[in-house]
């Protein structure tokens, strides 16, 4: 019986010392191979670096000088040159102002780099296309604004984003379509940026948006279009806030806190007392958030109520938010009829924090 | 023909070569995840994403958690190391635990702090909080001076005092990557998942030359006993948590750097100041809690490196350290045993769990014994030249296998600083590792396991660090 067993073991036996001398021959020689691409990448580099060195010294040059710059002062587009050129451009552009700026930009059009560069970024890699676009968004050129535009419907959510910021320094108007596009896109986190273009665009962005937030979005693209509303500073809006406040989503009823504190109409407060008796604590914290926010002193009974909420973040943030309203806020900490130990301890700790501890 | 003597011992040799089997196993079927999550990160270009945050200026509020015990030495330069981070609005709160030496009054002095009110969260379990001071000079940094309780304990204070929905926990001697928060976070920020913890590769900094708080120069560490931890932490920390995390299984985020949620670590009790591995408690914790609660959540893990922490460069030090690790291991296992097997917990209690336990638990026992094993009854002629070449490729051959397959699929995936050079020292290392180093490894794992078993309290002890190699200010 043991010499059956002996013989078929055998075979897995040599089956492992046979796998493992294969395996450990071959990832030592990946290992290997890995060692050579790393030698040719350090090389690689270093000559690139050297070609940058070069140019920016060659640029520093010329700018410090004052002779009219003439393309043959300046050095062939090779592409190695084209790629060192964007590292350099960029320090350059984030450091020069004024006259120095305006001379390498005429330094620029002199050397016809605009072109060999839109080249190039159509073959970059995602950072180098970045950087591409950080550069054209110093110059002044529509060919180089055209670009720019096209990148604002790119598939890339990254690509857009630059693309909008670069239009935003530049700060021509954007098409509806693309904002409305952008908006349906991007991440809830990216919207303090599409916000702060929104605002830049005025009132027909905040159509944009409520048409977003009334056509049965998405969860995230509702909630970015009502926390764009609210970053905006809409003080109306034609959604139906009190449906909007019974949103199956906590996500959702926060954002719809923040924005309603901004609506002037009775419809915004009703809106926030519905919010203040949410059963979800993360909802009332952004309800008296947004309170403190945007100071509404008139909201200050909601306040009230929830500095005694039974979840302790939810106090917090309603002492904070009354430190927020000011002297009358201020005087609602202080004159607590029954704070718990607990509830004293955040109201001094905020009182401190807003400078007016005695 | 083989006696009645034999057939015990050769049953002994046949588990001995099994479960190393298994153990390698686990190991190689760890590459395959962990390779498709390092493709996925290169093609989501992470660093891009990262250069964009920056720009951006948008990342979520974070705060800092230092613990620090008796580091008189060092707390001050790495206050101004965390406090140069590129964030656009964190918190830092050191956590004096109750130091013997001079930690607080060199925090007292070059910070100027004043002592302020704060109410610390309750419900989380830490010794006595004596005060809590803010630096008049950094807004942004707060001392929370406490009765000494351990690790745990001063990071429970911390996140007392924590007001963020995020907090980081780091090592006061660590260093962080310039843009190590900005990775860090980016999980947190997909709308689509739940994270609850992040994680991030710990790389070994002896060797590195380190300027004005920050890695000015990698290089590898000049100890064999260090730079063999350099292989180590690749092959065993880096892939297999990546593995992990691609299958949502993480068991550990290291307590050198973790980025967790505030709320929800709050909402489970903070740390555990009970256990030597609070770092892997916390974690097995909150896959419980979650699980039992059926509440979606997910854990990642960044490949890229976000800390640089010093290794123990003595044997006596990396005992301790290993004894330590294990014995958390075990007391985390331990608490968390009702997981094991059971389909309720998913792939945790199914595959991840069950891995820990041939690879922690039955793996020390059985390698130390197949070190004595094997060879004597190769000696003694029950073994044969096929089971005696097996069981050495399974120890060395393997080893070696694992380790060069993980450096080159950690080295070719991400961008490092690492030359041809290094590279192959490194390489160099991989092969050397398994011959002595490994087998004292075990030696400790196993100490640990009997400790462990034996309840003999535990201790935290020196490892005996040396300190960062630093720029001459001369």
């Amino acid at each position: 019986m043991f010499q059956s067993a002996t013989n078929s073991d055998t075979v897995l036996l040599t089956a492992i010392w046979v796998a493992s001398l294969v395996l450990v021959s071959l990832s030592v020689l990946a290992l290997l191979a890995l060692a050579a691409l790393r030698s040719l990448r350090d090389l690689g580099r270093e000559r690139e670096q050297a070609c940058a060195d070069a140019l920016s010294a060659n640029i520093r040059n010329l700018l410090a000088s004052r002779v009219e710059i003439a393309p043959a002062m300046l050095p062939k587009l090779q592409h190695r040159v084209v790629r060192a050129s964007i590292a350099v451009l960029i320090g350059y552009f984030r450091n020069l102002e004024g006259e120095a700026r305006q001379r390498l930009k005429q330094l620029l059009e002199v050397w016809e780099i605009e072109p060999a560069l839109a080249r190039l970024y159509r073959k970059s890699p995602r950072l180098q296309k970045l950087q591409i676009l950080a550069i054209f968004s110093h110059l002044d050129t529509p060919s180089s604004l055209d670009l720019v535009r096209q990148q604002l419907s790119s598939e890339d959510q990254h690509i857009r984003l630059a693309a909008l910021r670069t239009m935003v320094r530049r700060d021509p108007e954007i098409a509806l379509e693309n904002l409305v596009d952008l908006t349906n896109r991007s991440r809830a986190r990216d919207m303090q940026l599409l916000a702060t273009t929104l605002r830049r665009q005025g009132p027909r962005a905040i159509s944009a948006l409520e048409a977003l937030a009334g056509a049965g979005a998405m969860e995230g693209c509702l909630r970015s279009a009502l926390e764009g509303l609210a970053a905006i500073g809409a003080a109306e809006t034609r959604l139906d806030l009190t449906t909007l406040a019974n949103h199956a989503s906590p996500r959702v009823r926060s954002s719809v806190a923040l924005l309603a504190a901004g609506i002037v109409s009775p419809a915004g407060a009703t809106a926030l007392l519905r919010l203040a008796e949410d059963p979800e604590p993360a909802v009332r914290e952004s309800a008296a958030l947004a309170i403190g926010l945007r100071r509404r002193a008139d909201l200050i009974e909601i306040l009230t109520a929830l500095i005694t909420d039974r979840v302790w973040s939810v106090r917090f943030r309603a002492a904070q938010a009354l430190a927020e309203l000011g002297p009358p806020g201020r005087a609602v900490l202080r004159h607590l009829p029954d704070p718990g130990p607990g509830t004293i301890r955040i109201v001094e700790e905020v009182l401190y924090a807003s400078g007016r501890a005695t | 023909m083989i006696g009645l003597v034999e057939i015990p011992l050769l049953v002994l040799a046949w588990l001995v070569l099994l479960v190393g089997l298994i153990q390698n196993l686990i190991y190689a079927s760890y590459l395959i995840p962990a390779w498709r999550e390092l493709r996925d990160r290169a093609n989501a270009h992470d660093d891009e994403a990262t250069w964009q945050a920056l720009r951006r200026g948008d990342q979520p509020p974070i705060t800092l958690i230092v613990p620090a015990y008796n580091e008189d030495k060092s707390i001050v330069a790495n206050a101004h190391s965390l406090l140069s981070l590129r964030y656009s609005g964190f918190q830092v709160i050191i956590v004096n635990d109750g130091s013997t030496d001079e930690t607080m009054t060199r925090l007292a002095d070059a910070l100027e702090l004043v002592e302020i009110p704060r109410a610390p969260i309750p419900g989380l379990v830490h010794a006595e909080i004596r005060a809590i001071h803010r630096s008049a000079i950094y807004p942004n940094l707060c001392v929370v001076d406490k009765e000494n309780g351990g690790k745990a304990d001063a990071i429970n204070a911390g996140l007392a005092c924590t007001r963020t929905e995020l907090f980081c926990v780091i090592d006061a001697d660590s260093i962080l990557q310039p843009e190590a928060l900005v990775r860090a976070v980016q999980p947190f920020q997909d709308p689509s998942e739940n994270v609850v913890a992040v994680g991030g590769t710990v790389g070994v900094a002896n060797g590195c030359l380190v300027k004005h708080g920050q890695i000015d120069q990698y290089d590898l560490p000049q100890e064999f006993i260090a730079r063999v931890q350099a292989v180590e932490y690749t092959r065993a920390f880096l892939l297999a948590r990546l593995a992990l995390s691609r299958t949502n299984t993480l068991t550990l985020v290291s307590g050198a750097f973790g980025v967790f949620s505030t709320r929800v670590v709050i909402g489970i009790g903070g740390f555990d100041v009970t256990t030597v591995g609070e770092d892997m408690e916390l974690i097995m914790r909150l896959h419980h809690r979650l699980r039992q609660d059926g509440i979606p959540y997910s854990m990642r893990y960044l490949p890229e490196p976000v800390c640089w922490t010093e290794v123990p460069s003595t044997l006596r030090g990396l005992s301790r350290q290993r004894i330590r690790w294990q014995r958390g291991a075990m007391e985390s296992l331990s608490r968390h045993r009702g997981m094991i097997l059971n389909p309720r917990y998913g792939r945790i209690g199914l595959v991840a769990l069950p891995s820990m336990i041939v690879i922690d638990v039955l793996g020390p026992v059985v390698e130390v014994l197949g070190y004595f094993l094997v060879p004597a009854l190769a000696l003694w002629g029950i073994l044969d030249l096929d089971f005696l070449l097996a069981y050495l490729a399974l120890t060395f051959g393997f080893g070696i296998f694992l380790s060069t397959a993980s450096i080159v699929l950690e080295q070719g995936s991400i961008e490092r600083p690492t030359t041809a050079r290094q590279l192959l020292s490194l390489a160099w290392t991989a092969v050397l590792e398994n011959f002595g180093y490994r087998q004292l490894n075990n030696f400790w794992r196993l100490t640990g396991l009997i400790k462990h078993f034996s309840s003999t309290p535990a201790q935290w002890g020196d490892v005996g660090r040396t300190g960062f190699r630093e720029e001459d200010a001369s």
